[in-house]
């Protein structure tokens, strides 16, 4: 007998969660937007947002292998329409392969969820699934399963980076599929945050590749660490953290970031420069709403416009820039382990798409910069494609552009640049390439 | 122990009658042990030896809010004492259903515990509404046999549908 209470009458707990996790989670299956476009629109208590963001991103980070797991106990594949049932199922292997939800209450609670969806003649086929992926080892390493599955991530993408990385590609994988550290910048010398931190009873340690970055042992709410409400701590990866360096800025310099949302980077330009003279641009003025946010929280004196860096005639004063920060839109294939629905979102057809962006971006910029200022074209992916093959096309259908050698003891040289391959317990993937206008040299 | 797979209505295997238990040994100890591994993994209140497919007279309960007062009904007879009592019931055999059952108020139950010594006590509520529903089992019974013809026929369709989704 079942106890009278888990009637559908006694649903409560944790099933008004699953719910919108089903939603948000049917909508990045279905392509329809991104995982944090997706959470923004499905809103609830604010009580579950941290549940509800853990199961969608945990549920996103095996997304491959939980579809097949599932998939492998329906007689049909789930309808458009049914894809928040579908999620539903996947969320529900996560809890049960990842998390420290018991069972039963996984199961139960997901079942109701199905009702909930209004999806009554779901729910015995959840149970059913839900009972099913219980009985069986979700998290195996059996090398039967295809890669895709067994690996989490897109065959195209395997094969790329097979193909690129021979020796690394194994380690990439695994970083890709790791849960990401919450990492920070200390605006101070970092021994000053450290102790800061060490005070306010939070674990934290520096990082190896730049002078600036913490890691902390545990992620926290960003209103719980000392100095963040005044700048002195952003938010922001290590590799990223290498992009205001790389450019460099003295005083005086007027400086572009293209692509500047959420603003991190150029951020970090006006706290290491507050002589320098920024323009953050992006082309989305929403996410011009967020740069402001952050520049106004730091204080920083950064002017930020939205405008499409491919049409400077619509934003720019027509005063040369002395650097110029690219930071391409790109597949962020390098940065996986922070964006786990990439895995689901980006298509092998979208890389000439991106690279033709990247490239009618350097393109249109490249006239903003004055002789002898530089350019620095960063992107947050692992692929060729958009790294070396970009800046190669463009060094060789511009004359007055040469190449400055990145000199580092990070990540390793590539032809044009230099790429930083992303860690699991580490910074996330980057490539930069250092750009030089010269006059009419070559 | 193990979790034991329960059987789902309309399984004729259900209907089968159970033989009572001769000695109380290791294996049906195990028995119990396993059961009762089922019935809390599976959120249940109760649970028949029938509907794991063994077809003897033991039967485990827990109706506890805290699910820590484990009970074990080995060779259980009912004596019935008098009043009527409808409740929604639920069954694990017949998952995801709820529907109300009449059943007798207040009764008195005699069978062996886990150790194989006989016990009694007198029922009412959840745990009467409880052993009856578990005992019925036992003689191949399901809750759903209360319901009129119509109804045990959209469950069953409803039950039957799952089966082949999810097979």
């Amino acid at each position: 007998m079942t106890p009278p209470e888990a009637g559908p009458a006694a649903e409560g707990a944790g099933v008004a969660a699953r719910v919108r996790a089903a939603r948000v989670m049917a909508d990045v299956l279905a392509g329809r937007s991104t995982l944090p476009e997706a959470l923004a629109r499905h809103g609830g208590a604010e009580a579950d947002d941290g549940f509800v963001r853990e199961l969608c991103f945990g549920t996103a980070r095996h997304a491959f292998r939980l579809d097949h797991e599932v998939r492998r106990h329906l007689r049909q594949a789930p309808r458009e329409r049914d894809l928040d049932v579908h999620a539903l199922m996947l969320l529900g292997g996560y809890q049960l392969a990842h998390m420290d939800v018991p069972d039963h209450a996984a199961v139960h609670a997901t079942v109701a969820a199905a009702r909930a969806l209004k999806k009554p003649w779901a729910s015995g086929l959840v149970n059913a699934v839900l009972r099913k992926l219980s009985r069986s080892d979700l998290r195996s390493d059996d090398p039967e399963l295809p890669d895709a599955v067994r690996l989490n991530h897109p065959d195209w993408w395997l094969e790329r980076l097979r193909a690129h990385w021979p020796d690394a590609w194994v380690d990439v994988v695994a970083a890709g599929n790791a849960r990401p550290p919450m990492t920070l910048r200390s605006r101070r010398k970092r021994a000053l945050a450290l102790a800061a931190l060490a005070e306010a009873g939070i674990e934290a340690h520096g990082g190896k590749v730049t002078d600036s970055a913490i890691y902390l042992a545990r992620p926290l709410p960003v209103g719980a660490l000392p100095g963040f409400a005044s700048g002195d701590l952003s938010v922001q990866d290590e590799g990223a953290q290498l992009a205001a360096q790389l450019l460099g800025a003295k005083p005086g310099d007027r400086i572009l970031d293209a692509c500047a949302a959420p603003g991190g980077k150029a951020l970090h330009l006006a706290q290491m420069e507050p002589g320098a003279r920024i323009l953050a641009l992006d082309v989305d003025p929403k996410r011009c709403a967020r740069i402001r946010e952050n520049v106004t929280r730091a204080q920083a004196a950064i002017e930020v416009k939205a405008g499409d860096g491919r049409r400077p005639d619509a934003w720019w004063d027509g005063v040369p820039f002395d650097r110029i920060l690219v930071d391409a839109p790109c597949s962020a294939t390098g940065i996986l382990r922070r964006q786990p629905d990439v895995r689901l979102l980006r298509h092998a057809e979208d890389l000439p798409v991106l690279a033709r962006l990247q490239q009618d971006l350097l393109e249109a910029l490249w006239p903003l910069l004055r002789n002898g200022g530089r350019l620095l074209y960063c992107t947050c992916s692992v692929l060729a494609q958009e790294n070396d093959d970009v800046i190669g096309a463009f060094l060789a259908a511009h004359g007055d552009a040469g190449g400055i050698e990145i000199a580092a003891d990070w990540g390793q040289a590539t032809r044009f640049g230099r790429q930083l391959l992303p860690t699991a317990d580490a910074h996330d993937g980057f490539y930069f390439a250092l750009l030089e206008r010269r006059r009419g040299s070559r | 122990m193990a979790r034991l797979e329960i059987l789902e209505f309309p399984d004729p295997r259900l209907r089968t009658k159970a033989q009572p238990v001769a000695v109380v040994d290791a294996g049906v100890q195990q028995l119990v042990d396993d059961m009762l591994e089922t019935m809390y993994d599976a959120d249940g209140i109760g649970l028949a030896a029938t509907q794991v497919d063994v077809h003897k007279r033991v039967v485990v309960m827990d109706i506890s809010a805290d699910r820590n007062e484990p009970r074990v009904l080995i060779n259980p007879e009912i004596e019935l004492l008098g009043g009527t009592v409808d409740s929604q019931e639920g069954c694990l055999s017949v998952p995801e259903f709820y529907e109300a059952v009449t059943r007798h108020e207040r009764i008195r139950l005699k069978a062996l515990d886990r150790e194989g010594q006989p016990y009694e006590l007198e029922a009412d509520g959840l745990l009467a509404v409880c052993i009856q529903h578990e005992c019925d089992h036992l003689l191949g019974k399901l809750f759903v046999d209360y319901l009129s013809g119509l109804k045990r026929q959209r469950i069953r369709k409803k039950l039957e549908k799952r089966h082949r989704q999810s097979a």
